[in-house]
């Protein structure tokens, strides 16, 4: 006894266990989740805490809920169409939706196709009038794209300037400039390798492909899509040509579409991830209805022992997004809800009851206002984006969804209800702030569903 | 270990899950003002219990609020072993019966668990591994509030949580 006793040996365990819970630590983070193992069992004790908290969903009008959602999915399915007439003439398009980007190369993505019969790989890949890559191959279910800003991609282009033509192949991204990702702005410069006449410095670079050795004339498709504007670039004695693109590579790409050969069997320009389809979705059991710390806005539910929640997988009531699955441990799993500083998801602004959408790119909870509203930021771009569309009709209302183009959330989810600005000083829209007070329905903690990837099974 | 000390331990968890399930529900109304019911509680037992008794209060404390905790579980053992550990000191100083020692021992292990899930979380968040979201001049705000709310339930209350049934077999440490 007297060793347990030992101040100095508590002391030195407590200062251990403070040291290697700084930082993730593998070891430890399992030795604790072991020792915690018994909450998930002793939890069921306070589930009269949840019944008390549950309650039942502010009255929302699911039908009005449901159409808004298949709006939204098809705006966006929909907004990946060329908008010149010449560029859809002649051409099957098949929309996919991005998934996630490939890990440690982010010139690549992972879409789901609506379609998976008729896209073959070397297609090309296009959003409205934009050419941005080509299928380069297929893992499971999912298609992997190339994209243009992809170091080795590479198609042939020509550029035009008044009378002026020259031919050039574009791929990859000038080196100089490729910081210029960071900051999401649509104002990424390709690189252009061996143009034809290096006086050309300026015009229009859209896509000209030849058919291939095999004749095939996949490569061709994308004939007249737009790449962007041809721009010259000093660099000490170096003259090096530069194609500025007007894509927005960072947050723009939730949905795309696959220029095919044949026309779709099945559904060509639907979203290919359905939320209204039930069996993409597996019920949650709560443990717990809140948190004890008043700055962060989480739950716990149950944890599957052989499937695991995905971490980021979304949590819903119906099609009202509550949150997304932060991590697991010791059976259980934490879910961030809408206002926890922890939740971040892929957002659009939509008019509401129109098809009117914009982009915004990731947002992220600052917080719960009160019982209804939570405080969102958004990225400096995704604000001047939800300004412009606020200011195109000021007085409908803007009811913010998630776009996809993220693994465990898909498209058309609703977010809520933006709420408008009480005065300039407000932070929301019309503040000088990034962020935005979002009106959601209430959690009901006894009714949450989590969203399941197509190759899962419901637990 | 007697059969009615393990018993007491058992009661103390149930007590300690539902105190912490109160505070999860009072959150909603109280927010940042909302005492920490469940260190409260362990405070008022370790101001009865011995040093050796931190070895077992630790885990039990930290398995009753694990439902009700977002943090990872390393951070909540370590926040939950410093919170009763500055406790322990605390109590050694400040007479812990008397109102100013209830109050001065629940706001310091208050403030410590809060302010060690912050900083754990910022860190973690710094390197790539963490979700919270870092610190600010709200968290530290937060602190002062759940620190002194809880100072305030200890002075009101502790009287009656470090006398609340099925506990007698943990009171081994006389006034």
């Amino acid at each position: 006894m007297g060793v347990l006793r030992s101040r100095t040996l508590q002391l030195v365990l407590l200062l251990l266990c403070l040291a290697l819970s700084l930082r993730r630590v593998e070891g430890m983070e399992q030795a604790c989740a072991v020792l915690l193992t018994p909450a998930r069992y002793v939890a069921v004790l306070a589930q009269p805490f949840v019944w008390l908290r549950g309650r039942a969903v502010q009255a929302e009008d699911s039908a009005t809920l449901v159409q808004g959602s298949q709006r939204v999915r098809a705006a966006l399915a929909a907004a990946v169409l060329p908008l010149e007439p010449e560029l859809r003439a002649g051409r099957t398009f098949v929309a996919c939706e991005v998934v996630a980007r490939v890990e440690r190369a982010p010139d690549r993505l992972l879409v789901r196709a609506a379609d998976d019969l008729a896209v073959r790989v070397g297609d090309p890949v296009v959003l409205q009038n934009h050419y941005v890559g080509r299928v380069s191959g297929q893992h499971g279910a999912e298609w992997e794209i190339e994209l243009v800003t992809a170091r080795d991609h590479r198609v042939g282009a020509i550029a035009r300037h008044e009378d002026e033509i020259a031919r050039l192949v574009v791929g990859g991204l000038r080196r100089e400039l490729s910081r210029e990702r960071g900051t999401g702005a649509p104002a990424v410069v390709l690189a252009a390798h061996a143009p034809s006449d290096r006086r050309v410095r300026a015009g229009e670079v859209r896509v000209q492909e030849t058919p291939d050795a095999s004749g095939a004339a996949g490569r061709t498709r994308a004939n007249g899509y737009k790449l962007g504007e041809l721009e010259v670039l000093v660099e000490g004695a170096a003259v090096l040509h530069g194609v500025r693109t007007q894509v927005d590579w960072e947050h723009g790409l939730h949905h795309v579409a696959v220029l095919v050969d044949a026309a779709p069997a099945q559904r060509g320009m639907v979203s290919a991830r359905e939320p209204l389809d039930a069996q993409r979705w597996a019920a949650l059991m709560s443990l717990s209805a809140g948190n004890v710390w008043s700055h962060r806005e989480t739950l716990k539910v149950v944890d599957h022992p052989q499937r695991p929640l995905r971490t980021g997988a979304a949590v819903v009531n119906g099609l009202q997004l509550c949150g997304r699955v932060l991590a697991q441990s010791a059976g259980m799993a934490d879910v961030a809800l809408l206002g926890d500083p922890a939740f971040e998801v892929e957002a659009v602004a939509q008019l509401d009851g129109t098809s009117e959408v914009a982009a915004l790119g990731r947002v992220r909870g600052l917080g719960r206002v009160n019982d209804t509203d939570v405080s969102l930021e958004l990225s400096a771009l995704g604000m001047q984006r939800l300004q412009d569309l606020v200011q195109r009709a000021p007085r409908a209302q803007v009811v913010l969804w998630s776009a996809g183009s993220e693994r465990g959330v898909p498209a058309g989810l609703r977010l809520g209800l933006l709420q408008p600005a009480r005065s300039t000083s407000d932070p929301v829209v019309g503040g000088a702030a990034r962020t935005v007070h979002v009106r959601s329905s209430v959690v009901d903690v006894r009714r949450l569903s989590v969203w399941l990837e197509s190759n899962e099974e419901a637990p | 270990m007697s059969g009615a000390r393990i018993l007491s331990m058992l009661v103390y968890m149930v007590f300690l899950l539902w105190c912490a399930g109160l505070e999860a529900l009072l959150g909603d109304t109280l927010g940042a003002w909302t005492p920490a019911l469940s260190l409260v509680l362990a405070c008022a037992v370790i101001a009865r219990a011995e040093d050796e008794d931190l070895w077992w209060l630790v885990p039990l404390t930290a398995i009753a609020r694990a439902p009700f905790a977002p943090d990872e579980p390393s951070v909540l053992v370590g926040g939950t072993f410093l919170a009763l550990w500055v406790a322990l000191l605390v109590r050694r100083v400040l007479d812990a019966a008397g109102v100013l020692g209830r109050a001065a021992t629940a706001f310091v292990c208050v403030a410590s668990a809060l302010l060690w899930s912050t900083v754990s979380g910022a860190l973690r968040a710094a390197d790539g591994d963490g979700t919270a979201s870092g610190l600010s001049m709200g968290v530290y705000a937060t602190v002062v509030s759940a620190g002194l709310s809880s100072a305030l339930l200890a002075a009101v209350l502790g009287g009656v949580l470090q006398s609340l049934p099925g506990l007698a077999a943990l009171r081994r440490r006389a006034w």
